[in-house]
């Protein structure tokens, strides 16, 4: 781990130098390293507060750093205690497109068993979807206001 | 031997060019050769496993455009297990944009005793993290990190970048594997004349008209391309050439690109393209009056020998590795200095100076494509009985 470490202060140096900031911070790369493609083993993460905590989710599940609307709603939140708030970012990855289509799974969770497939009532009967990752697929290929009211009433 | 290249970038990539057409040259160049079993490996995500390309329907697409992409990946999963003692793992492809990070695929394999070959083609996003993407740089973080640390050889293609890889061993204090350099090829594509009536009309009436001063490759903040516009205004347009930007609009560039779409002579004098094929860009080479390279830092410089192997004659950038790779085959010019670019193409109207640098070119030989990849094969072969 410590090449690592050593990488991101030679990058993120660099780009103090020339005056710009490295938006990646050093904890979620290091919590990323080494990470299974579609396994993100949790316990790597638990130590971290609130507001690192969120961003090497988001790196790790979405390979992307979260947008400025994600930003906002999570920096409002990172006043919970740290369990609340942990389980509530990972409640949001866990039911997200991304993570289902990719099939990624949350191991080492303490706070909640991932849901494979989706099972939903109707008319007092209980439906079960498990190929989740080909319908999410096929649901984004939807016009928005349809894939709103699957939303809605599936998820 | 058995050798194994993860081309996942390669086959999701929509062009070939740079990092891409070497991944193509030497991947179908290995293939031929009866001395190594070549399995080419595709990671889909989906299913979290490689899968086996066929080797033969890769050469038929990359070589000779037959066939659907999409076929050439047949069912048969490759397990990481496959990949053990015995074997190599050649990762010749641009694999830091793979979902499998290489922190976690090669102590897998190391602890199976597969051979690992890296090739780093540059270490830009680690020395000059500024020009890059951000989500590229983080990407590379961990790919370099993990083939320092086991890769049992390096293959780059400067002797700049295996200084470079020098000096972040001793700033990691990681002790490195050898480093050998090898040269690309500079013959790509047909090696005869293009006839106008092979390119699209809109290229064949833009070459034949003005002279014009070429750039090719993606444009991105590092190749520089603002240099050559500010060119232009400053006495290119007056000296009657044009210019002609041949690449992707790649990342952060919004500034350059709104300059450029609104240029007065955008459309008229200046010209940008986007994803022309081989023999378009051949076609380009051979009827410009210079290739312009005026990048800050690179790899290699793929366009500038391919330019020269056409007799189009070059203006390079002074830049170190440039200087390395094309010493005494370029027109130099300080970095970022507009005017002396300026006055060294007004130095070249001289048709007798001009045609005198062109019949230098033609003296000059690179290496070729064969050639470069019996440099690889030499490499490899080092690691067969391990």
């Amino acid at each position: 781990m410590e090449v690592y470490n050593s990488i991101y202060d030679i990058v993120a140096g660099n780009m103090e130098e020339k005056g710009e900031h490295f938006g990646y911070q050093k904890s979620t790369f290091l919590c990323d390293v080494g990470m299974h493609p579609q396994s993100i083993d949790i316990t790597r993460f638990l130590e971290l507060d609130n507001h690192h905590f969120y961003e090497a989710i988001y790196v790790v599940a979405y390979r992307r750093l979260p947008e400025k609307k994600e930003i906002a709603f999570w920096e409002g939140k990172e006043m919970l205690p740290k369990e609340q708030f942990q389980k509530e970012v990972l409640k949001n990855i866990a039911g997200s497109s991304v993570v289902a289509i990719n099939q990624i799974k949350l191991i080492n969770n303490p706070y909640f068993n991932q849901k494979i497939g989706l099972k939903y009532h109707f008319m007092g009967i209980l439906y079960g979807l498990t190929d989740k990752s080909c319908l999410r697929e096929f649901g984004k290929k939807l016009p928005q206001p349809i894939q709103k009211l699957i939303r809605k009433v599936f998820l | 031997m058995k050798v194994y290249i993860d081309v996942t970038v390669l086959t999701l990539a929509t062009f070939v060019t740079g990092i891409q057409r070497v991944t193509r040259e030497v991947a179908v160049r290995l293939i031929q050769d009866v001395r190594f079993e070549i399995v080419l490996i595709h990671y889909n995500a989906k299913k979290n496993c490689y899968y086996q390309i066929d080797n033969k329907k890769f050469c038929e697409y990359y070589c000779k455009h037959l066939g659907i992409k999409e076929m050439m990946i047949t069912r048969r999963e490759v397990p990481l297990k496959e990949i053990g003692k015995g074997t190599c793992f050649f990762d010749l492809d641009a694999s830091w944009m793979s979902r499998v990070k290489r922190s976690y695929l090669l102590p897998v394999l190391k602890n199976q005793g597969t051979r690992i070959i890296a090739h780093i083609y540059d270490i830009i996003s680690i020395n000059y993290p500024q020009f890059c993407l951000e989500r590229g740089v983080y990407n590379f973080m961990d790919y370099i990190g993990a083939h320092i640390q086991y890769a049992d050889a390096i293959i780059v293609n400067a002797q700049a970048t295996k200084n470079d890889l020098k000096k972040l061993g001793e700033r990691t204090n990681v002790v490195m594997p050898p480093c050998y350099v090898v040269p690309l090829g500079a013959d790509f594509g047909t090696q005869r004349t293009i006839s106008d009536a092979e390119v699209p009309d809109k290229l064949f009436k833009i070459a034949s008209g003005f002279p014009y001063i070429l750039m090719v490759g993606t444009i991105e903040p590092r190749k520089n391309h603002k240099l050559l516009l500010e060119a232009y205004d400053k006495g290119l347009r007056e000296m009657g050439y044009n210019i002609i930007f041949a690449g992707y609009m790649g990342w952060k560039m919004e500034e350059f690109q709104n300059r450029l779409f609104h240029h007065r002579d955008y459309g008229k004098r200046i010209f940008h393209f986007s994803g022309l094929d081989d023999v378009s860009i051949i076609y380009l080479y051979q009827h410009a009056r210079f290739l312009a390279f005026c990048s800050y830092m690179e790899g290699f410089g793929l366009p500038i020998i391919e330019a020269i192997a056409k007799g189009t004659p070059v203006i390079a950038a002074d830049v170190e590795v440039l200087k390395e790779v094309a010493e005494g085959c370029c027109v130099w010019f300080e970095q970022d200095n507009v005017e002396m670019l300026c006055n060294l193409i007004r130095k070249y109207e001289d048709e007798e100076l001009y045609c005198n640098l062109k019949a230098e070119m033609k003296k000059l030989r690179f290496v070729t494509w064969e050639e470069s990849a019996e440099f690889y094969k030499n490499i490899l072969s080092q690691f067969d009985n391990f």
